[in-house]
């Protein structure tokens, strides 16, 4: 009830909200391989900002922030023995992800936030390529963009340059829902194509890579050995 | 012909517009361009390495992802251009400004669409901002600021109509420019007192002169008249409008002379007689203005305040360049 209250309150961004949601989205699989207090601590993290965006609380400042990172990274090399590699690095790049919410500035902090978030969704696919994950990222994804959709819109007011709103019509973030799935189903008849046709280019390309060089003459030479050095291919040597 | 083709493929359309033009001005496919924005050149790098770990654990939903956010940024390119596109900018409408401060024109914005334009910034070189929204087949007014630095008649700067909408992957803008003028202002000086002892108050001589303190006697409306004097109740019987006249002693012709000016140049000197007209309108004086080649006889209403800052706007104006 107190919640439903507050979300009313003029204050409040939704949008915040819904970047949070995407956020756990992106997470919740991950939760499957992570540690246990890894997980637990980005769930904290993210219910945290999700309380302070509804001024139930504060957010830590710098030099606390600081000892949080220091705490994270040793938390992981005590669980990993290492902060490289495909584990303990997705582990690294996704609690630094989470701290990351705490230092929103700009318009330009949020963009990388859903960055990263989207590169966070590629890692959960190492993981795990199962369908109710892969529903789920495109939930998120849905989530991500109508987020980064509403922070466009009012990003003037994030990076606090003053502006003279003469018929501001503040689209509600239903709207930008819309807009996101909109554009998001757009898009996905381009991707299947290219998801059909990039195979074909990959085995015409990747598949052969020695098709790529062989143009050049002196390696004709040694191709064809059997074809006559005297003829033609002796004008073009100084240039293989 | 060759030169229309000229005219058309001219790089320089691109960064300084296609120069001042007939308002209403029609934002037409040529005249919107659009870019990737810093965030988009990093989105397109994200990309290209969620593309490469793709390749290297052979993921098909890795792929899948990276293709659809491709193809998405894709959409988005038609997404901000539309927002853009078909958008109609009358002509502005321009109010007197001075100098050296922010002036504010106002340029009608038509929306042909059944289409709510989000985000639109309008702002001219100086990139003093102002943004709003433009909902869907309507005609609103964008407020743009700039600062003009000369006075004189000043053509209207030419401005930047642009979008990020919707996800800032891209910048579509347009580059608007009127041919319209706008009438600047010398900058008031910073002076605070009037010349009043070499006035040229004729001493001795009390004549009775239109001033506020004492009801004098009516006299048929001139436009400029304040509001406050204009007899009511004899309007509602005559039907035509009368002005309370009111005469005072105190107050005489109060001549502002360009050789009493105490500052050097041109520009200073007309600079001090902005601001000594600003003091004496704010006084409610009877003032008038003596410029080298222009005088203006003793009045007091908006409209002669106007006038004589005109005459000083416009002053030597041909020899300035």
């Amino acid at each position: 009830m107190i919640l439903l209250n507050k979300l009313q309150n003029q204050n409040v961004q939704p949008a915040a909200l819904i970047l949070l949601l995407g956020l756990f989205l992106v997470l919740l699989p991950h939760f499957l391989h992570l540690p246990l207090w890894l997980s637990l601590v980005m769930i904290v993290l993210i219910f945290w900002r999700g309380a302070y965006e509804l001024q139930l609380c504060q957010i830590p400042n710098k030099t606390i922030l600081f000892l949080f990172t220091i705490m994270l990274l040793t938390g992981i090399v005590f669980s990993y023995h290492t902060l490289i590699g495909r584990n303990a690095g997705s582990a690294m790049l996704l609690g630094l992800l989470c701290l990351k919410l705490f230092e929103i500035k700009s318009f330009r902090d949020i963009a990388v936030i859903i960055n990263l978030a989207l590169f966070s969704i590629v890692i959960n696919f190492l993981f795990n390529q199962s369908i109710p994950v892969a529903f789920t990222m495109l939930l998120a994804l849905v989530f991500l963009f109508t987020a980064l959709i509403s922070f466009q819109h009012d990003y003037k007011k994030l990076t606090k340059i003053n502006p003279i709103p003469l018929k501001l019509v503040r689209a509600n973030e239903k709207q930008h829902f819309k807009l996101a799935f909109k554009m998001l189903s757009q898009a996905i008849p381009f991707a299947i194509v290219l998801f059909i046709f990039f195979p074909v280019l990959m085995a015409l390309y990747g598949g052969c890579p020695k098709m790529l060089f062989q143009a050049k003459p002196g390696y004709l030479i040694k191709c064809h050995p059997d074809v006559s050095v005297n003829s033609v291919i002796i004008p073009l040597l100084p240039f293989g | 012909m060759l030169s229309a083709l000229k005219a058309k493929f001219n790089l320089q359309r691109f960064f300084i517009g296609e120069g001042a033009k007939h308002a209403p001005y029609l934002l037409t496919q040529r005249r919107v361009y659009i870019l990737p924005t810093k965030q988009g050149l990093a989105f397109a790098l994200l990309l290209f390495i969620m593309l490469l770990g793709s390749i290297n654990y052979n993921n098909s939903l890795g792929y899948f992802l990276t293709f659809l956010l491709a193809s998405l940024s894709v959409v988005t390119i038609f997404h901000t251009y539309n927002n853009l596109l078909k958008l109609s900018f009358g002509p502005a409408i321009c109010k007197p400004a001075f100098a050296s401060e922010e002036a504010h024109f106002i340029v009608q914005v038509n929306n042909l669409n059944q289409q709510t334009r989000f985000s639109i910034d309008a702002f001219t070189p100086q990139g003093l901002l102002s943004v709003s929204d433009i909902t869907e087949n309507s005609i609103t007014t964008l407020t743009i600021k700039h600062c003009f630095h000369k006075r004189g008649l000043i053509p209207l700067p030419r401005f930047t109509i642009e979008s990020r909408f919707p996800f800032g992957l891209f910048r579509a803008w347009a580059l608007v420019e009127f041919d319209q003028t706008q009438l600047v202002y010398p900058r008031p000086s910073s002076d605070t007192v009037l010349p009043l002892k070499s006035s040229g108050l004729s001493e001795g001589k009390k004549q009775l002169e239109t001033g506020s303190d004492d009801f004098k006697g009516l006299r048929s409306y001139t436009e400029g008249d304040p509001l406050q004097h204009i007899h009511w109740k004899s309007f509602a019987r005559h039907l035509t409008l009368q002005t309370k006249e009111f005469s005072s002693t105190t107050s005489d012709e109060l001549w502002l002379n360009w050789s009493e000016t105490t500052a050097t140049g041109i520009e200073s000197k007309l600079s001090q007689l902005t601001r000594w007209l600003l003091l004496a309108d704010q006084a409610n004086l009877n003032y008038g203005l003596r410029l080298p080649g222009v005088i203006i006889q003793p009045n007091r209403n908006k409209h002669h305040l106007d006038s004589c800052l005109k005459q000083l706007a416009l002053f030597n104006v041909n020899e300035q360049g």
